[in-house]
């Protein structure tokens, strides 16, 4: 077994093997390096057959259509594409977005400038498990609803939105649903032929392919979804992302996928063995809460809270595992999970929670040793923690001071 | 989160004086103090002994492992002292000795509180037992 154990596949995964041999072979001089706008020449031409085969396959695991697929950065400027490019084309139709409290920053922020730019968002409350109940966004469509933007599965719990129900509503209304699926896709099967999503946003690297690309998928069926592009400059990808294609990156994403679409069944249900096992070795230390809906959720997703511990101090008595609080954009500051606050959570809840997130190359060995240095690591900070103490029932009679000087 | 320093990894992996008294002993001062900001606990008992010395002392921390740290390092420096002399206490010793980050720099600030708060405790007439030890204020 190999330390320090990598748990945080939420945040990053490894690119597959077979997807760094793809990109190694369109790089160098011997490769397919050519630039797929230059086909006046073999070079260019290769690139661009490349880059179909890989749209294909990003499609194909999705259900969408390859012409529907536009390559970005990632999943943030797909988000950013996606919201900033749908409400400044569709100003005269109106100027209202919905979206969630326990949405992904990228998604968050890209709201905040909206609203600089004179759009209504609504933010819509999760219920306590996570789920964003279909009663509370048919409360909100308003006549001059535009967009409604909704992760499929959220980053820091792992719930999962019933999106079948979701866009129904939504095109029954007449709106567009834009899905951030960077952690779904590769992981929960989807298919666009039948599910009423507009667009959707994806992340090569949170599915064993490459940091740097991703793609949104702009649906032309039943309408074609018109937006604005954030870049202008060559014309690629229809005009909507201008910029030379990054043929390696994009290649790299497309066996990503490939690999992906064989792979995920027969995967996911060995990582929710893995989960579950980790689940019943831990919740043996008692007052151990799951964060998030038990049922509607992705297998490699596990948040947890300790009661009595911070989960900061947890990481620090595990330097041989890899594992998050709260979101990994978030660890670096002192804000607690914006997610937990939503759903209800108390402080001391949020503050002990820890996301355990699973992957392609978590081995059973890997959760076995999790579970016991991570049970003797809370054993311990449980015995040091004046709060567990109170919760046992002694010393209960004496109150914290949290103004003493 | 800030890496933990050397010495700092050492304290919280192997905390000195870790435990409680009965917090009832005549001998005993119990303060529990918080920053609300972060939200850390840190719980500081002194035994008093012969001439107002401080014969030993306890800690128990919730919150970053920088708090465990700057509670088992104060333990560590005050006992054996009198009260009067530790009431100079300042908590730069711990940053010094630990290498406290800016960012963490609550922590150490906790552990010269507690202290400080231990003191009065002390100081003050004892209270009937069961009842709050200090003035405090629920968090919101």
């Amino acid at each position: 077994m190999r330390l320090p154990v990598y748990l945080d596949y939420a945040a990053t995964t490894p690119a597959d093997p077979r997807v760094v041999a793809v990109l190694n072979q369109h790089l160098g001089q011997d490769g397919v390096f050519g630039n797929p706008s230059s086909t006046i020449h073999a070079f260019g031409r290769a690139a661009a057959r490349a880059v179909e085969t890989a749209r294909t396959h990003v499609a194909t695991l999705l259900g969408a259509d390859p012409g529907e697929i536009v390559w970005t950065s990632g999943a943030t400027e797909a988000n950013n594409l996606a919201l900033l490019g749908v409400m400044r084309a569709h100003v005269r139709k109106g100027r209202h977005l919905i979206t969630s409290k326990t949405e992904h920053k990228a998604v968050l922020d890209v709201c905040r400038r909206l609203e600089r730019e004179g759009c209504a968002i609504t933010y819509l409350d999760p219920n306590p498990d996570g789920s964003i109940p279909l009663e509370r966004i048919a409360a909100a469509l308003r006549p001059d609803t535009v967009l409604v933007s909704l992760m499929h599965v959220n980053n820091e719990t792992g719930v999962t939105q019933d999106l079948a129900a979701i866009g129904a509503l939504v095109r029954n209304h007449g709106a567009l649903l834009h899905v951030d699926a960077s952690q779904s896709a590769g992981k929960l099967p989807f298919d666009l032929q039948t599910l009423p999503v507009d667009l959707l946003s994806l992340s090569a690297h949170k599915l064993y392919g490459p940091k740097g690309i991703g793609a949104l998928v702009v649906r032309r069926r039943p309408v074609r979804v018109r937006l604005e592009p954030l870049l202008y400059g060559g014309g690629q990808e229809r005009g909507l992302r201008a910029g030379t294609l990054p043929v390696h990156q994009i290649v790299a994403m497309g066996e990503a996928c490939r690999i992906a679409r064989v792979e995920m069944e027969a995967e996911q249900a060995r990582i929710r063995g893995l989960r579950d096992r980790l689940w019943q070795g831990l919740t043996v230390l008692g007052a151990v809460a799951l964060n998030g809906d038990p049922e509607q959720n992705v297998a490699g997703i596990l948040n947890i809270s300790f009661a009595g511990i911070a989960a900061e101090a947890l990481l620090d008595a595990l330097p041989n595992i890899a594992l998050a609080t709260g979101s990994a954009c978030n660890s670096a500051s002192h804000e607690p999970s914006h997610v937990l606050r939503a759903m209800g959570c108390d402080a001391m809840r949020m503050r002990g929670a820890v996301r355990f997130s699973l992957g392609r190359f978590t081995a059973v060995e890997e959760i076995d040793y999790v579970i016991d240095a991570a049970a003797a690591a809370v054993i311990r900070l449980r015995e040091l923690s004046p709060v567990w103490e109170t919760r046992r029932g002694r010393l209960k009679s004496r109150a914290v001071d949290w103004a003493a000087p | 989160m800030a890496e933990l320093s050397a010495p700092a990894r050492e304290h919280f992996t192997h905390p000195r004086n870790a435990g409680a008294f009965d917090p009832d002993a005549l001998d005993v001062a119990t303060a529990r103090v918080g920053e609300p900001a972060s939200g850390d606990i840190l719980q500081l008992q002194l035994r008093v002994g012969e001439g107002g010395t401080i014969a030993a002392a306890r800690f128990k921390a919730y919150g970053s492992a920088w708090t465990i740290a700057c509670g088992s390092l104060l333990t560590e420096r005050i006992q054996g002292r009198t009260l009067a002399d530790v009431a100079q206490f300042q908590h730069d010793e711990l940053l010094e000795t630990l290498a406290v980050p800016p960012a963490k720099l609550h922590c150490a600030v906790l552990a010269e509180t507690a202290l400080k708060a231990a003191l009065r405790v002390w100081a003050a007439p004892r209270t009937p037992v069961d009842a709050p030890t200090q003035i405090h204020q629920s968090r919101t």
